[in-house]
């Protein structure tokens, strides 16, 4: 089990007409990881209606496949170079954008911000660019989309470039590499544009070639989040995802929020006995005690706990129309735990697109506005900062079953 | 300009789906077509212009007669208007030969005379060319101008399961109605009836075509023929 994955997990986001969906067409396109019959339709209606090969469509297809296969990752598609195969988390057009954004991004390795260079960084780039920053990615490409619309002019890139590149300053968040490209002629996708020979770096594919895989979290304080209960052959089997660390057989746990410890009796994998596990693989484990664990349980070690509290403070992302009002009872979720809580206190609020401070104290937090929410919560809950580990650093608040906000945990210290 | 773009078989719910937003204009809905025993091309289009239900009549020449019927211009909404032009509209101005193949090539498929592409491809022939003479017309003033697309209708018929190839039509359907919308002081978008998903086929649906326009229409679950007075008042 600790064999070293080969693939990146990216998220591309971006405003929804700069051109995520002809980009990721693009890229299974240009390293054929799409059904030669299938590209071949599709090249066929576009010339049938009299069009040129319209890339979006390929993405549709991916999306088309996906919704009607059953397949646990439902917001997740592959494409591979050479180097190593790649996940795209959250693929645009699906209806619970914001949520997967956040649940599925969390484990997102590398974040492409698509910018037209037509357009400019328009409102939603700049949302997205933040929802980038709260997923505290460190890899970051920007691509500027859209180079033949304008006519593939070094000066119009260079104008967006230097655009974006002041407002990803303001939140702190630094682009490894700006490319100029057009998804729907292929420049600088897998190859050099013959159009832009100005362009003296890295094609988009090795630009994340380039992108290193997360491996540090194996080494990290171990989190092991349950996410269900499988009795099986009179076996009591955890199962959940090792969100950080490793997890080994015969190794001593402690159980949250039940303070409870245990042993490690067993890891179970289908067809598989292994003795340890690490961060991102879904397991299931098996304790020497019997010990009655639900749903939400996190077993760490007792040298790296992380925080059991019932008070929350996080920067809360809002998305939703219908404000969130201080006093409000709302669901929060932190990967497998799920506890409701009532919003104690709203401040420092700033508007998400253009990072001014609206106020230091507020009643409510409108859509698309950012503020520092504190949550008195029913059931205490294990947190961690999420500049040590991402995963259980995290919440969504969620009100009738739809997730309208996201927040990164603050972790006071008393 | 009025400007009436007539879809053979468009279909409320996959304009929703594919988001076709100039398809959709500012007001849109179905129209109810359950007075037609059947959900047949000439008895729907030559309602819609004459404003009144022609079924009886057309049924009465008989399956293959009823194709020859064609309304005078003094019988449909484009009587007063000085200057107007209806491109490839069944029961007026209907290019015979071409729907009569197009029958012809659905029954080669089924008997397995030819095959999809070879059904296809001059159905997407007979589609650019109404959407070049359309776009065309589109620079001219007339007082009314309608264009009939049957793309939707006759490939729908083959492919409605294959999403893509529906969605690649929608939107090129939609692009059409963005460019006419352009010119229009005012648009509808009309349908005779919708499609439903027989597996990977479709089928035409018997309650419903869809409509829309950009102007507020005093009707709450309109007929087809409810249509052509409202032309005639705004043309």
């Amino acid at each position: 089990m600790n064999k070293t994955k080969h693939y990146l997990k990216i998220v591309i986001s971006g405003h929804v007409d700069h051109g995520k969906s002809t980009l990721i067409g693009r890229l299974f396109y240009d390293t054929d990881s799409i059904p030669e019959e299938k590209i071949k339709e599709i090249k066929e209606v576009c010339r049938q209606l009299g069009r040129e090969m319209e890339f979006s469509f390929v993405m549709d297809n991916l999306q088309e496949e996906r919704e009607q296969s059953i397949t646990i990752d439902t917001a997740q598609t592959f494409f591979k170079t050479p180097k190593r195969e790649y996940v795209i988390i959250d693929a645009p057009g699906h209806k619970e954008f914001i949520k997967n954004m956040i649940t599925g991004a969390s484990q997102a390795e590398a974040g492409v911000l698509i910018v037209s260079a037509k357009e400019g960084a328009e409102e939603q780039t700049k949302r997205h660019a933040y929802i980038l920053k709260m997923l505290d990615l460190k890899q970051i490409l920007v691509v500027i989309n859209k180079m033949d619309l304008v006519d593939y002019k070094r000066q119009k890139f260079n104008k967006v470039k230097k655009q974006i590149e002041a407002f990803l300053k303001k939140l702190n968040l630094k682009p490894t590499f700006i490319i100029p490209i057009s998804a729907a002629k292929g420049d600088n996708i897998a190859k050099k544009s013959k159009k832009m020979k100005w362009h003296k770096g890295k094609t988009l594919l090795s630009s994340l070639d380039s992108f290193k895989e997360s491996k540090k979290i194996t080494k990290a304080p171990l989190r092991f989040l349950v996410q269900d209960i499988y009795p099986i052959n009179q076996k009591r089997i955890l199962v959940g995802r090792v969100e950080s660390g490793t997890i080994k057989k015969g190794q001593k746990v402690l159980i949250l929020p039940s303070k409870e410890t245990a042993k490690i009796k067993s890891i179970e994998v289908f067809m598989k006995k292994p003795t340890s596990a690490s961060a991102g693989q879904s397991i299931g484990i098996t304790l020497e005690e019997d010990l009655f664990i639900e749903r939400g349980a996190v077993i760490c070690t007792q040298k790296d706990q992380p925080k059991v509290t019932d008070e929350i403070s996080a920067n809360v992302f809002w998305m939703s129309k219908k404000d969130l009002k201080r006093g409000e009872r709302i669901i929060i979720k932190n990967v497998t735990q799920e506890t409701e809580g009532e919003i104690k206190t709203i401040s420092n609020k700033i508007d998400s697109s253009t990072f001014k401070k609206i106020s230091a104290q507020a009643r409510i937090l409108k859509n698309n506005e950012v503020g520092e929410v504190k949550i008195k919560i029913d059931e205490p809950i294990a947190i961690d900062d999420p500049n040590q580990i991402k995963e259980t650093g995290r919440i969504i608040l969620e009100r009738d079953m739809i997730a309208c906000g996201a927040g990164l945990i603050n972790i006071e210290e008393k | 300009m009025f400007i009436i773009i007539g879809i053979d078989a468009l279909e409320k719910k996959l304009v929703e789906k594919f988001n076709c937003s100039h398809l959709k204009q500012k007001y849109y809905g179905q129209t109810n077509i359950k007075e037609y025993r059947q959900p047949r091309t000439l008895v729907l289009w030559s309602s819609f212009l004459a404003g009144k239900n022609l079924e009886k009549k057309i049924v009465a020449l008989g399956n293959k007669k009823m194709w020859n019927f064609k309304l005078k211009k003094s019988e449909t909404f484009f009587a007063d208007p000085k200057k107007t032009k209806a491109i490839d509209v069944p029961g007026y101005t209907y290019n015979k030969k071409q729907h009569r193949d197009e029958r012809q090539m659905l029954r080669d498929f089924f008997e397995q005379k030819i095959s999809i592409e070879e059904f296809d491809r001059p159905i997407f022939t007979h589609f650019r060319k109404i959407k070049k003479q359309f776009i065309n017309d589109l620079k001219k003033d007339y007082d009314i101008l309608m264009a009939y697309f049957d793309i939707a209708d006759v490939i729908g018929h083959l492919s409605f399961g294959n999403t893509i190839k529906m969605k690649m039509i929608y939107k090129n359907l939609d692009e059409i109605a963005g460019i006419a919308s352009k010119k229009a002081q005012k648009m509808l978008v009309i349908s005779d009836h919708g499609m439903k998903s027989i597996g990977k086929f479709g089928d035409h649906d018997e309650k419903h075509g869809f409509w829309s326009t950009n102007f507020k229409i005093a009707l709450k679950n309109p007929k087809i023929t409810d249509f052509a007075k409202i032309i005639t008042k705004n043309s």
